[in-house]
């Protein structure tokens, strides 16, 4: 009977045992949000012409958010030399004209002049003269995006 | 001696209130309020040819337009009742691809009007057709 009474006191001392009131340390929990970025699957050709002190513009659409790359393939024309310097932008298009957020000017060449990361929507690659032409100027630019 | 300083003043005020009869180029306006943005978009277009402009939808909402007027390029004081092309659709390439279409004349109440989600739409104005000569034209819409 006593040594019944003393092994359940001793059940009872070590069941209260573990209840420290020691407080933990805080966890922190850290959430990474990874956005994917798409590689360009389609190619589209913007074949032009910008007049003395004019522009044109191309409006093409991002299906899912990814890198675009504008490419000034080539220029031509009656007086208008191979190497001269354009203007190359990419923007939204707003009213008549596309609203450029980024831009560069640039002669004809083959590697990548503009390049970026873009959510899925509309948007336009503007080609302008920056004060080299003297006659009309025929351009391609090739725009790839997703 | 008052009287004719009154006279040469008032004389002066007609000339000026009357003076200015030249045509000024036709500008776009927009205005933003708490039920949407409203565009005056005016033009010209040519026999066959087509217009657009871009606008984007701050919010999902509809998209009302109406052909405010169309005049002779000539004098546009001459209202002319020809119809055109109104479209709305999504800007693609050099032109706005349309996803809807209606043929209207010149009128002051809503003659198209759609719903569409946020983001970038145009507004395409055309000639089906109907033109003998190209003219001037004024578009009014509203979008969110």
């Amino acid at each position: 009977m006593t040594v019944g009474l003393l092994a359940l006191v001793a059940l009872g001392v070590s069941a209260c045992a573990d209840k420290s009131s020691t407080p933990t340390s805080p966890t922190t929990t850290t959430t990474t949000t990874t956005t994917t970025v798409a590689s360009p699957t389609t190619t589209e050709l913007f074949s032009g012409r910008v007049n003395v002190g004019g522009a044109a513009f191309y409006a093409f659409s991002v299906v899912e958010n990814g890198t675009v790359n504008i490419n000034l393939a080539d220029v031509g024309g009656s007086n208008v030399p191979s190497t001269v310097w354009l203007g190359l932008g990419i923007g939204t298009p707003s009213g008549e004209d596309c609203a450029t957020s980024t831009t560069t000017n640039t002669a004809a060449g083959t590697a990548t002049q503009l390049t970026g990361t873009y959510a899925p929507g509309v948007y336009c690659v503007r080609v302008w003269d920056i004060g080299n032409l003297v006659a009309v100027a025929a351009f391609n630019v090739t725009i790839a995006h997703p | 001696m008052t009287a004719r300083l009154l006279t040469v003043a008032l004389l002066a005020t007609l000339t000026v209130a009357c003076g200015d009869d030249s045509p000024t180029s036709p500008t776009d306006t927009t205005t933003t309020t708490s039920s949407g943005t409203t565009v005056t978009y005016t033009g010209t277009l040519d026999v066959g040819g087509s217009r657009f402009y871009s606008f984007t939808n701050a919010a999902a909402g509809s998209v009302t337009a109406f052909l405010a007027s169309v005049t002779a390029t000539t004098d546009n004081r001459v209202p002319l009742a020809v119809p055109l092309q109104l479209g709305v659709g999504i800007p693609a390439g050099t032109d706005c691809a349309t996803t809807t279409t209606q043929m209207v004349g010149p009128g002051l109440v809503s003659q198209l009007s759609v719903s569409l989600a946020a983001g970038v739409f145009c507004l395409r104005v055309a000639d089906a057709g109907q033109l003998k000569a190209p003219v001037s034209f004024a578009v009014r819409f509203t979008h969110p």
